[in-house]
């Protein structure tokens, strides 16, 4: 399955997708969970007050080394609560982790990840703006895609409908 | 200019049967040299019209002044999306504004004419307003595609997209598509050259003419 890429150009050996899961779990135990989400993607589920220790520990570790963080997604899962979806790579080695935090939706709450990875800033403010989740411990929570005086609530979040120049589609 | 040039023009009576001098175009700059009505063309528009007589000389300025920014219509450099390709596109040799004396202009104080190429979003409409509110009168707005006129492909379902550019500043031209090809902004160019030339000098030295919505 790893044939098709190449490999790392330092020539440090490249984990495969179940041995980042696996050095996780053994790392973390009940905190993180395994998800199968494709062939080709590690991906764990991870509790909401360990984010920051595993980001400390994919970004410092040797073997892991993920040290760039791609993109952070707020997803509206309706009944089935909220998500934070973390997509990290390797910038030394050709590897890629994805992270799932359940949320609830009633109070959807994720702590920071900008003290291991500064890039997260723009898109933890994002998802705070658009989604209503709220990123604790974050420096500067202030809109910046929405109108300086929004307040029509979180428009992507899927029940969404009450701003005040919103049409909603016709049933046909 | 000729003294040969200083010649009264043709005296008609028109329908309300008030008689006027027909002054052609050479005759009225002739006025520049040293004659009493040059104080008069300097004032224009203002005080043009209080003047004794002045409408004969305001109907020809009418004529030149029109047919003068309608054939140099400078267009703000400025799109949004999509269709400003298709702008930039109508700009570039295959279809050639500068035919019609248009030529692109990166600053709004010098500016005649505003293309609004693509979705306005509410966070970006301020912006363009101001853009607008910078140009210098007279000014146009053409609403150019779908997202301009009306929100375009994001009508429904959607928190960001401004429905229509005419609820920010008004708009003297609306050209459809999605985007409009450049024959079709052509065409929506000469129907606004058309529009200014039917424009009154009279229109532009009050206060009372093109305001912007107040919003």
């Amino acid at each position: 399955m790893k044939s098709s890429r190449k490999s790392c150009p330092i020539g440090v050996p490249i984990l495969e997708n179940n041995q980042i899961v696996s050095k996780l779990t053994e790392k973390f135990q009940d905190k993180v969970r395994k998800l199968e989400l494709h062939p080709e993607q590690a991906a764990v589920a991870v509790e909401s007050a360990s984010l920051p220790e595993v980001a400390q520990f994919i970004k410092g570790d040797q073997d892991l080394a993920l040290d760039y963080i791609m993109s952070i997604s707020g997803v509206d899962l309706l009944d089935n609560g909220m998500e934070m979806v973390y997509h990290f790579c390797s910038t030394t080695q050709d590897h890629r982790l994805t992270i799932k935090v359940k949320l609830d939706r009633e109070k959807p709450e994720v702590p920071t990840i900008i003290e291991q990875f500064p890039g997260a800033n723009w898109y933890e403010r994002e998802a705070w703006e658009l989604f209503g989740i709220n990123i604790l411990g974050h420096p500067k929570l202030e809109r910046f895609l929405l109108v300086e005086d929004w307040d029509e609530g979180y428009p992507m979040r899927k029940d969404w409908d009450e701003g005040k120049d919103f049409v909603k589609m016709p049933e046909f | 200019m000729g003294g040969s040039l200083r010649q009264p023009g043709l005296v008609r009576a028109d329908r309300d049967g008030y008689l006027y001098r027909h002054f052609s175009l050479r005759t009225c700059l002739c006025l520049e040299e040293g004659s009493i009505e040059v104080g008069v063309v300097s004032k224009v528009p203002v005080f043009m019209e209080k003047m004794p007589g002045g409408t004969i000389l305001l109907t020809q300025l009418d004529k030149v002044m029109n047919w003068s920014r309608a054939s140099s219509l400078w267009y703000l450099l400025f799109g949004t999306a999509c269709c400003a390709i298709e702008m930039m596109c109508t700009g570039a040799s295959r279809y050639d504004f500068d035919r019609l004396g248009m030529i692109f202009r990166a600053s709004p104080r010098q500016a005649d004419l505003m293309f609004v190429a693509g979705t306005i979003t509410h966070k970006m409409a301020p912006r363009v307003k101001v853009l607008y509110e910078q140009m210098s009168e007279p000014r146009y707005v053409l609403a150019m595609g779908g997202c301009a006129i009306r929100g375009g492909p994001f009508y429904y379902d959607t928190y960001s997209v401004l429905k229509g550019i005419d609820k920010v500043i008004p708009v003297d031209v609306y050209v459809p598509g999605c985007p409009p090809r450049p024959e079709s902004l052509m065409e929506g160019c000469i129907k606004l050259m058309d529009k200014i030339k039917q424009e009154k000098l009279s229109d532009w030295s009050s206060d009372l003419g093109k305001q912007p919505d107040s919003k």
